[in-house]
């Protein structure tokens, strides 16, 4: 990929701009919306937060300073614009956050966007029962294998926090799986 | 423990949990992108259409369809002598029942001829044809009416008359 502030520029300029984000959207739109689809669940939902957050990017990067990466820049909004969806929905219901992802997860076996297998739809269920946070860190750091430091960026939590987050999430998993 | 962590996730990947098990729609990433630009291009839309209506137009809307509706033509006297003289025959109908229970019961071979015929052609009793045919199929038609018609007669009325006319109606 070119330099990214040369990128950013283009993103910019009103006379590119157009044709760079339609390039910035075919480079990571697959990313993000397996983020946002491992925190939603539901492909609907994700499909809706996925274009809000293109959106937002859209409309915000004129105003990106740089100070993180552009795909940092990026998966924070759309981590945002994930929490913010689930306690819209968790509201509408008068649940917690935690409570509402646990009563979604219910209907994965009926989901014909899930061909997971059983212990997949049990590793699902294992991970929706865990707090919110380290939700984020384990599918961030085992599903897409990004790096503490950018978790860190993402997250705005300290790496040291991270690995105690990750640490804890995949034991619970693990003995999750040996329960079922 | 980092190593014990390294351990527990390479035994869960081990186990085949290498990804989360969910799918997408057939396309969906080949035309995210056309959604995408379509919404963001109809965000950039005015909102208003732009079109305005004359000062206080909705408060007197109202008003001016009412105004605008014919007005029925008064039939407040004519009710009066409609009801006057529902009352009236129903009085007559009661009197007459009751006097003429009184008297004779009424048979079918009583009622005058004419008095049938009249009840018939005031439309009181439909008559079907068909139904008239089938009571008795080889029923003459000169048994029924008096038919002074020559044979010449009726094929001009015949060669004349549109057919059509001379179909029954079901």
């Amino acid at each position: 990929m070119e330099n990214e502030k040369l990128f950013i520029n283009r993103l910019i300029d009103p006379k590119t701009k157009d044709k760079a984000f339609r390039e910035l959207v075919r480079l990571y739109q697959e990313r993000l919306y397996w983020h946002i689809r491992k925190i939603l669940i539901s492909h609907e939902d994700t499909n809706d937060v996925l274009q809000n957050t293109f959106i937002k990017v859209h409309k915000g990067i004129a105003n990106f300073k740089g100070d993180s990466k552009l795909f940092s820049w990026m998966y924070r909004i759309a981590t945002n614009e994930s929490i913010t969806f689930l306690n819209k929905r968790a509201k509408e219901k008068n649940v917690s956050i935690d409570e509402y992802q646990i009563t979604s997860i219910h209907s994965l076996q009926d989901d014909i966007l899930f061909d997971g297998s059983a212990i997949q739809e049990i590793l699902q269920k294992a991970i929706q029962e865990l707090p919110h946070k380290q939700r984020l860190v384990f599918n961030m750091k085992y599903f897409d294998n990004l790096k503490y430091e950018e978790i860190s960026e993402i997250l705005d939590t300290s790496v040291g926090a991270l690995k105690t987050s990750y640490f804890h999430a995949v034991k619970k998993i693990k003995q999750h799986l040996e329960e079922h | 423990m980092k190593q014990e962590n390294k351990k527990d996730i390479e035994a869960l990947k081990n186990i085949g949990l290498t990804s989360p098990g969910f799918k997408t729609p057939e396309n969906y990433f080949e035309e995210f992108s056309d959604n995408l630009f379509t919404k963001i291009n109809e965000e950039e839309l005015p909102k208003e259409s732009g079109f305005t209506t004359p000062h206080n137009y909705f408060e007197n809307l109202e008003e001016s369809i009412i105004a605008s509706i014919p007005k029925e033509k008064k039939k407040g006297k004519l009710r009066v002598l409609y009801a006057i003289s529902s009352v009236a025959a129903a009085l007559v109908l009661y009197f007459g029942i009751a006097n003429y229970q009184e008297s004779n019961t009424i048979s079918f071979d009583s009622l005058e001829v004419t008095d049938i015929e009249a009840y018939i052609a005031a439309g009181n009793m439909s008559i079907d044809a068909y139904a008239v045919a089938s009571i008795d199929a080889d029923l003459n038609l000169n048994d029924l009416v008096e038919v002074n018609i020559s044979n010449d007669e009726l094929n001009n009325y015949l060669d004349q008359v549109d057919p059509e006319f001379l179909f029954l109606d079901n």
